[in-house]
């Protein structure tokens, strides 16, 4: 999450940013100009209460060329994908997109680093080892060893209530998951 | 007879002040023309169309003797009328002008000096040459009919209508409804005066009902138009009222015994229900009730005529008919108003899941009956007003701002502030538009009447209950805002109303991409229809409110007033005729005619002047060559095609360009300072097809290189476009075609149609040059074979 002083300087501006993004977007990259700040698209987000910039001011800041902020912010990650923003916006914006190419350019570039970046990357490592989710293995790979001892007796409590299991649990399906993103990976690599 | 006489050209040049200079070689072009045959004198001048210019001309006419004037310098579109004049002044047929432009078609789209000069040389030879060919011509006179009629009786209508006739002029006040009043008659108050709607409009209904001038035709639409600027023949459609106006006193004795209670009130917006037969509101214009034939028990069912019992003056009559009357009048002023959008399709906002939902035109009629929630009759407590349903959503729904709707809002929350103290109402906006005359001190006004403003285009609206949730970002604070409201007004697009595109089709008026009718000119002829004596005004023509469409209103009246006045409209003497020596009366000619101008009697064609246009489609079309056009003589064109294809300028290629549309796209382009190769030179004609294969023949034979026929992409003559296209596309490719029979490479042939927003399309012409260039090359056989056939 973004932490920054409500001032925008001239060291924080980026002028190819927006160039760059509608490049990456294509034909969808041309309606990015039209947005004027209505703010549909947040009005009917269902995550934008825990966001630290609205996907409408994720708009603005595109506009002005604020590059880290953007990169830098929840929005992009937090994004539920449900299309809400695109289907309503006026200026048929396709927001979804926008967040979706907006991770792509985030997941690039190592300075971008914020927590929920980090989640998200933890994740998906996860789910592709393992073919689902394991809370434990999440647990270790994101949090520093430091915070064990800590968050015990929570995690005790969690273990009684069979919310988290010790030992690694493995989906029955895992190489097929892993096959799944073997073909993502490789279409990825054709497009680009 | 001047023709007759040995021609005595004078030539005049214009610097513009540099304009023309400074890219083209002005005294070279002087020099050149001075040795072109029959040119007694050729001048040049800083600006022609001052008065030292035009004294210059005017004395050289006397001085010379001169008897033709080739002008050459802007678009004859700016100064034709004025050079004109100058011949007229002298004494000589302003027909005896030609005036060619070498300004918008050559120093402004080319930057090379050498060639630009070489082409201004060339389009001056070509205008000598046609002046040579040039014969004094006499516009006709024909009377206008001094009457008008004014389609829609909204607000706009009826001033339109008291404007002319107090004027004096006879005035047909069309509607389709069974009143006049329009919109405004559904409004509470007006912003931001806050002026009883009724109140102000209703003694104008009066006065234009009883004025001798007006003749007020209700349930009728006009649907055929005729006849030509001055004496249009308007066909309308009268559907039947079967009420009597003469005869009803609007009692409404017959609307108590009418079992018919529960038909939707349109003039209440549906909030409220009238009978089968009714008066559309009190202060109604004609004062006569109406039946509804779609609701009434006797033509639904066939029994009932319950109200014909009531009616003690006999006034009801069942076997009123559907009838069609046409009307002749001078002009026409479409002033045909809005209807409000459905906002349905839009389900974020749930219009027609709650009672308490509504339109802005519902809440003005909620207004008028004591404001109070449409479900439990309760005073609303909290009523959110969201604006732009409908409006500044290219994607979804309408891409235009409608205009009036904050304002709408405004004076709708101030209103309901006033009716109920306690109420809370909240506007939300996406942009506050309140520029007008006194509009920013509402707003303000607003504001201190404790009106709340969020900044935030609405999400979400959803029933709750008895209440309604709504759901937008307040884009000021940049966070989501949840509450729950009593009332939710909609402020909907404002829409063209239903039939709009039709009438307007009916008198030459186009629609813009947002449906509206289109002006003739966005600025300057901002209520003229393409048609002379055919006017919009109101909401027609977009989305305004009352103060605009009164001023509007007025504006067309005015200008249909000036056409009238005269009494009479001159009749261009650019005309198609038949030689009658050389015509056989195969009638090849009558199937092309887009006007049916052409007839056969005594086994010869015949013209009828009054319909004819002068598009000169019938001339290349007629097997014995026995149709001419006056003023673009077959000698007079190929004059021109010989002249501008002499010369040094090659590859050359001559542009045969539509001279409404096509020809003003080039002078765009020119305006534009957009460039392209000077190897093209543009020939006005009066539309392409006026051009047939024998004229191509004559350019390759004259030194030309290549043609390109540029043609307006929607002036057809009646056709639709895409027939219009289809014809223009098979003239092209038939002269193409006929062209390889003489070993032409069809590429030197092409063919542009544009419409003037985008005469950007000329950028083609870069394409023609390189097309020509590529060309297989026009071989000496081929060019004697050219040769053969046009001297045989």
């Amino acid at each position: 999450m973004n932490t920054w002083s409500r001032k925008i300087t001239p060291d924080m501006m980026d002028p190819n940013f927006e160039t760059t993004l509608r490049k990456k977007l294509g034909e969808k990259g041309e309606k990015i100009p039209l947005c004027f700040q209505c703010g549909v698209c947040s009005g009917s987000c269902p995550v934008a209460f825990a966001m630290d910039f609205t996907p409408r001011q994720i708009m603005e800041l595109i506009k002005l060329g604020v590059k880290d902020l953007v990169l830098n912010s929840s929005t992009i990650w937090l994004c539920a994908a449900c299309y809400s923003c695109s289907v309503r916006c006026p200026q048929g914006v396709d927001l979804k997109q926008v967040m979706d190419t907006l991770k792509e350019m985030a997941l690039e570039d190592p300075k971008y680093s914020v927590a929920e970046k980090a989640f998200y990357e933890k994740f998906i490592e996860v789910v592709r080892k393992n073919g689902r989710m394991d809370e434990v293995a999440l647990y270790v790979k994101l949090m520093p060893k430091s915070t064990i001892m800590r968050n015990l007796g929570f995690g005790l409590k969690l273990y009684q209530k069979g919310k988290i299991h010790l030992s690694p649990t493995k989906s029955n399906s895992a190489d097929q998951v892993a096959k799944i993103f073997e073909k993502v990976l490789a279409k990825e690599v054709q497009q680009q | 007879m001047v023709s007759s006489e040995e021609p005595r050209i004078g030539v005049f040049i214009c610097h513009c002040g540099g304009n023309i200079s400074d890219v083209v070689d002005v005294e070279k072009v002087r020099e050149a023309a001075s040795k072109m045959p029959g040119v007694v004198v050729a001048e040049t001048n800083r600006y022609m169309c001052s008065k030292t210019g035009l004294d210059l001309i005017k004395d050289s006419i006397k001085k010379y003797g001169l008897n033709r004037v080739v002008e050459a310098s802007c678009t004859p579109r700016m100064h034709l009328n004025t050079f004109r004049r100058a011949l007229v002044d002298t004494g000589l047929n302003p027909y005896l002008l030609d005036m060619v432009n070498i300004r918008e078609h050559c120093s402004w789209v080319h930057t090379d000096k050498d060639t630009a000069t070489e082409k201004a040389i060339a389009i001056v030879r070509g205008s000598v040459m046609r002046a040579h060919h040039l014969e004094p011509l006499q516009p006709e006179y024909r009377p206008v009919e001094r009457s008008v009629m004014v389609v829609g009786g909204g607000v706009s209508g009826i001033f339109a209508s008291l404007e002319l006739a107090n004027k004096g002029y006879q005035v047909y006040l069309v509607d389709r409804k069974p009143s006049i009043g329009g919109r405004m008659m559904q409004l509470s108050k007006t912003f931001p005066t806050l002026d009883c709607s009724t109140c102000i409009l209703a003694p104008r209904m009066v006065e234009v009902g009883q004025h001798p001038n007006v003749k007020i035709i209700t349930l009728a639409e006009p649907v055929k138009v005729s006849g030509s600027p001055g004496n249009y023949d308007v066909t309308l459609r009268i559907k039947p009222r079967y009420v009597d106006v003469s005869n009803c006193a609007s009692c409404g004795d017959c609307a108590k015994k009418c079992p018919m209670k529960r038909v939707p009130n349109e003039h209440e917006a549906g909030l409220a229900y009238r009978t089968a037969i009714y008066l559309p509101f009190p202060q109604a214009i004609p004062q006569a009730y109406v039946i509804d034939p779609e609701h009434c028990l006797y033509f639904q069912k066939g029994t009932c005529k319950v109200c014909a019992k009531a009616c003690t003056r006999g006034a009801i009559n069942f076997d009123d008919k559907e009838r069609l009357e046409t009307i002749r009048v001078g002009a026409i002023v479409l002033a045909t108003g809005i209807d409000v959008m459905d906002p349905s399709p839009l389900k974020e906002y749930s219009y027609g899941q709650h009672p308490d939902i509504v339109t802005n035109l519902q809440f003005e009629r909620l207004l008028l009956q004591g404001m109070l929630r449409p479900s439990d009759k309760n005073v609303p407590k909290k009523v959110a007003f969201i604006l732009c349903v409908g409006s500044r959503s290219p994607e979804r729904a309408q891409a235009y701002c409608s205009k009036v709707c904050c304002m709408i809002a405004l004076k709708q929350a101030f209103l309901l502030k006033e009716f109920h103290a306690e109420s809370e109402p909240w506007v939300f906006y996406t942009d506050m538009r309140a520029a007008g005359k006194w509009y920013e001190e509402f707003y303000t006004r607003c504001r201190e009447h404790g009106v709340k403003f969020v900044r935030g285009r609405v999400a979400e609206v959803k029933p709750n209950g008895s209440s309604i949730t709504l759901r937008a970002e307040d884009t000021l604070l940049g966070a989501q805002i949840e509450e729950n409201f009593d009332l939710v007004v909609l402020s909907t697009a404002l829409l063209p109303s239903i039939g709009t595109k039709e009438v307007g089709q009916l008198v030459g008026m186009d629609t813009g991409p947002d449906g509206f009718l289109l002006e003739k000119h966005y600025k300057l002829e901002p209520v003229d229809g393409a048609w002379t004596g055919v006017y919009a005004a109101g909401c027609a023509l977009g989305p305004k409110d009352v103060r605009e469409s009164v001023v509007e209103a007025m504006s067309a009246a005015s200008r249909a007033s000036t056409f009238l006045g005269g009494g009479k409209i001159e009749v261009s003497p650019e005309k198609a005729f038949v030689i009658e020596d050389l015509c056989d009366g195969c009638g090849v000619c009558l199937q092309y005619c887009p006007k049916n101008a052409l007839s056969i009697s005594n086994g010869k064609a015949t013209i009828n002047p009054v319909s004819c246009i002068g598009c000169g489609i019938c001339v290349p079309v007629c097997p014995k060559q026995a149709i001419d056009l006056k003023h673009n003589t077959e000698k007079q064109l190929l004059a021109s095609i010989y002249g501008v294809s002499q010369g040094n300028l090659k590859p050359l290629i001559v542009a045969f360009t539509e001279k409404v549309v096509g020809y003003r796209a080039a002078d765009m382009y020119g305006l534009d300072r957009r460039k392209y190769p000077p190897n093209i030179v543009i020939i006005e004609v009066p539309t392409t097809r006026r051009v047939g294969l024998k004229h191509v023949l004559h350019a390759f034979n004259a030194g030309a290189d290549g043609v390109v026929f540029v043609e307006a992409e929607d002036n057809w003559y009646g056709l639709s476009k895409e027939d219009g296209l289809k014809q223009f596309r098979g003239h092209v490719s038939q002269i193409q075609r006929e062209l390889r029979k003489f070993g032409v490479d069809a590429a030197r042939v092409m063919a542009v149609a544009v419409t003037l927003p985008q005469y950007y399309k000329l950028e083609i012409f870069d394409t023609v040059v390189n097309r020509v260039k590529g060309a297989k090359p026009l071989t000496d056989d081929a060019k004697a074979k050219i040769k053969g056939v046009l001297s045989s």
